[in-house]
């Protein structure tokens, strides 16, 4: 007997279709009795009209198309997979081990692992320079939230009312980065490339500038709780 | 006259022009790197808007970053011939041509005036127009919303994929993702497991930023992927020269300015058409003007300012176009436009008739908005006319992990003070960029399922309270004669679509 062979992604939305089908059915009516009394079709009765439509629209795309035969290159798969493996175990960790210490390392790994794409990668030399950058920019996260507590403290003493606002001490953490990235990357960067270390060095500095960048826009400016984690400071 | 100047009075503060000004370059950035579009970058900059205190600031940030990446893609069309995004097509080939001469500072200029000029006068007809149809809507009780909410949603499928059918199904998972959360009426739960989540976020439904940031962020990281294989080294012409073009070459050009401000203007007002189908019309209609114009202006397709002209003028009319439906009606010109209206609403502005009615102020601190962001993007992109294509020189290689990350902590921000919300939002951002990616790589449409995430409540809400006020009949559809007219535009545009597409599948 002759194998069928037809696209996963319609089938699978078939199936799922008929699948969402089976939970509007079961679900509870959502329609309340003078409602319904009155006319109202409930709150089943579009999700029903969706999931027959879909599930025949997807029946008939299902037996219509063929696949087209290509294969998924296997470098591509693995990267995707990991990038989606990172994601999930990104959101998984954050309240554990916080937004500082995960976004670096998601970031890092993932610049690291696009960038050298077709080359020949050095493990012990990836996690140096990711345990480097982690170093780094956990060091100078601390040295701007000490400085903008201590500016804030004070601004609310009155010695530099200025520094009242967190926006302001925002804007000092701000230039503070700005400044380290600067010269890190006319130091330490500079040094490693001068080396060979090109990858490892474009992932330090791209990581260490838009986690701490990140960091002053959302936490600082914008008051987001940012998962804190091990670093609480 | 009091509405105008409190709406003047909502923009006229340093941190709107800051906001504008950052998001006019930001756009530009975005809209010269191929691979990020208009629509990517307006959703990666909702979570932004909405933590910003004044909502015309935040609507300020989201034009401008639509402006400007319009305007952006035109960098890379001229200098590399790889237009930023769609809207961009029809400038390759004469500022390709132009680049060859020598002359590729006069294209980029000549694009940015020709930008400027589109995106502004295009507003006008927004300003004069929206209100009038937007008072049309009066008319329109619940049966007739939901038509029209139906019709929306046709046009989106109908023309933003090859496929109809495909598009429909994408549509109806949209509302299928709307139905989630909350029954509009009754205000029971609706999620599986109700009884296990009902404590959770997902008891109010999929976060709508998370969802716009997955499709468009996180799923163009996965869709990337196979394409980080090829050799990311560009190489930009070095010699930009002189920027602006002859003010006189400009003069002679007025009727294609004209005509492509038309064309645009109009084809971005229908909803659903899109800029790709108004820079070839322009285009078009300029080497009709050409030709009849004995010698004086140039023949578009030969490496002249006039074949960067039409285009450029037309694809920035689009922008204030497509405005008209999405402010008037609530009905998007295109995917960016569909984004554009779920970030507005996010900000607290829902389009419609209650808008020009009851927020006056703000509707003309949008339009002043825009013109700002009209004109930053014509500024900022002519005094950096000489920095951003070396934005082209970065690797996509590093850019793709900056767009996850920058997915993920947007849709994290919106959750505010609570880390779990937060972090149900990135999941939600990492769900939908996995259907969005799966779906692209299958040839189905994203912007349908936008639109059918924004109009599902809705039209939900609205076809019910149709039902109850027909007492479970459905004779308010019936006895309404623009029901029927939306209903006869629904069926021609399926059908009209659909023996489209057979005749090119024919072919």
């Amino acid at each position: 007997m002759k194998k069928l062979k037809v696209k996963m992604l319609p089938l699978v939305m078939t199936v799922l279709s008929a699948l969402y089908f089976i939970y509007v059915f079961a679900s509870e009516e959502t329609a309340m009795n003078a409602d319904s009394v009155g006319g109202d079709p409930g709150g089943k009765f579009l999700p029903y009209v969706m999931a027959v439509f879909m599930f025949f629209g997807f029946l008939y795309i299902t037996l219509k198309e063929r696949p087209d035969g290509k294969k998924t290159d296997a470098g591509d798969r693995n990267l995707f997979l990991i990038t989606l493996c990172e994601g999930v175990l990104y959101i998984a960790f954050s309240k554990v081990a916080g937004f500082l210490i995960l976004t670096v390392i998601l970031l890092y790994s993932l610049i690291y692992l696009y960038t050298t794409i077709g080359e020949k990668r050095s493990a012990k030399q990836a996690c140096a320079g990711g345990a480097v950058t982690l170093s780094v920019t956990v060091a100078v996260y601390f040295l701007f939230r000490y400085v903008s507590k201590l500016l804030m403290r004070l601004g609310r003493q009155g010695i530099l009312p200025m520094f009242k606002s967190s926006t302001a001490a925002a804007v000092v953490a701000l230039v503070i980065v700005a400044g380290f990235t600067v010269l890190l990357s006319l130091t330490v960067c500079r040094k490693l490339k001068a080396k060979g270390f090109n990858r490892v060095a474009d992932a330090g500095i791209v990581t260490f500038a838009t986690v701490l960048f990140l960091y002053i826009v959302f936490k600082q400016f914008f008051l987001v709780a940012l998962a804190p984690g091990f670093i609480n400071y | 006259m009091g509405d105008f100047l409190q709406g003047l009075s909502m923009v006229t503060n340093f941190s709107t022009v800051f906001w504008c000004a950052f998001g006019s370059v930001l756009g530009i950035i975005l809209g010269a790197l191929p691979g990020l579009t208009a629509t990517m970058g307006v959703a990666l900059v909702i979570p932004v808007s909405y933590n910003l205190s004044n909502t015309a600031t935040g609507i300020g940030l989201l034009l401008s970053v639509y402006c400007g990446a319009v305007c952006g893609a035109s960098i890379p069309a001229i200098l590399l011939g790889i237009p930023g995004n769609p809207n961009a097509i029809a400038t390759v080939e004469d500022g390709q041509l132009m680049t060859r001469k020598g002359l590729a500072g006069q294209a980029l200029g000549g694009a940015v005036i020709a930008s400027m000029i589109g995106g502004l006068g295009s507003e006008i007809f927004l300003i004069f127009f929206s209100p009038l149809i937007a008072r049309m809507t009066l008319a329109f009780g619940p049966a007739e919303k939901t038509t029209l909410a139906l019709v929306g949603l046709v046009i989106i499928a109908a023309v933003s994929g090859k496929n109809i059918l495909k598009g429909l199904l994408m549509g109806a998972l949209g509302f299928v993702f709307a139905f989630f959360g909350k029954d509009p009426v009754s205000g029971i739960v609706r999620i599986p497991f109700a009884d296990l989540l009902r404590q959770t976020p997902l008891a109010n439904g999929f976060d709508m930023t998370s969802t716009l940031i997955g499709l468009y962020g996180v799923s163009q990281v996965f869709s990337e992927i196979p394409n980080l294989k090829k050799t990311q080294d560009r190489v930009v012409a070095a010699n930009i020269g002189s920027v602006f073009p002859p003010l006189r070459k400009i003069g002679q050009m007025w009727k294609i300015i004209l005509s492509s401000l038309g064309i645009g203007t109009l084809v971005g007002a229908i909803p659903g058409t899109g800029a790709s189908i108004a820079v070839f019309m322009a285009k078009n209609a300029a080497t009709g003007i050409c030709d009849a114009s004995k010698g004086k202006l140039e023949k578009p397709g030969t490496g002249c300012l006039e074949g960067v002209f039409a285009p450029e003028v037309a694809n920035n009319a689009v922008t204030g176009g497509a405005l008209i439906p999405a402010l008037s009606l609530g009905i998007p010109g295109d995917s960016a436009t569909a984004v554009l209206i779920g970030a507005l609403m996010i900000n607290g502005v829902t389009p419609g008739f209650a808008l020009f009615s009851q927020n006056m102020p703000l509707v003309y601190s949008l339009f002043i908005t825009l013109t700002i962001a009209n004109i930053f993007m014509g500024v900022f992109q002519l005094a950096g006319v000489k920095v951003y294509p070396k934005v082209l020189l970065i690797s996509q290689r590093l850019l793709m992990p900056i767009v996850l990350i920058l997915s993920f902590i947007g849709s994290y921000a919106l959750a505010g003070s609570s880390v779990e919300k937060g972090l149900f939002n990135v999941g939600t951002a990492l769900f939908m960029g996995l259907v969005g990616y799966a779906m692209k790589k299958n040839g189905y449409p994203l912007a349908p399922i936008v639109l059918g995430l924004i109009l599902g409540g809705m039209f939900e809400e609205q076809f019910r309270k149709a039902m109850k006020l027909g007492a479970g009949t459905m004779s308010r559809f019936v006895s309404s004669p623009i029901c029927w007219v939306f209903f006869l535009i629904s069926v021609a545009i399926v059908v009209s679509t659909s023996v489209k597409n057979r005749r090119e599948n024919g072919k």
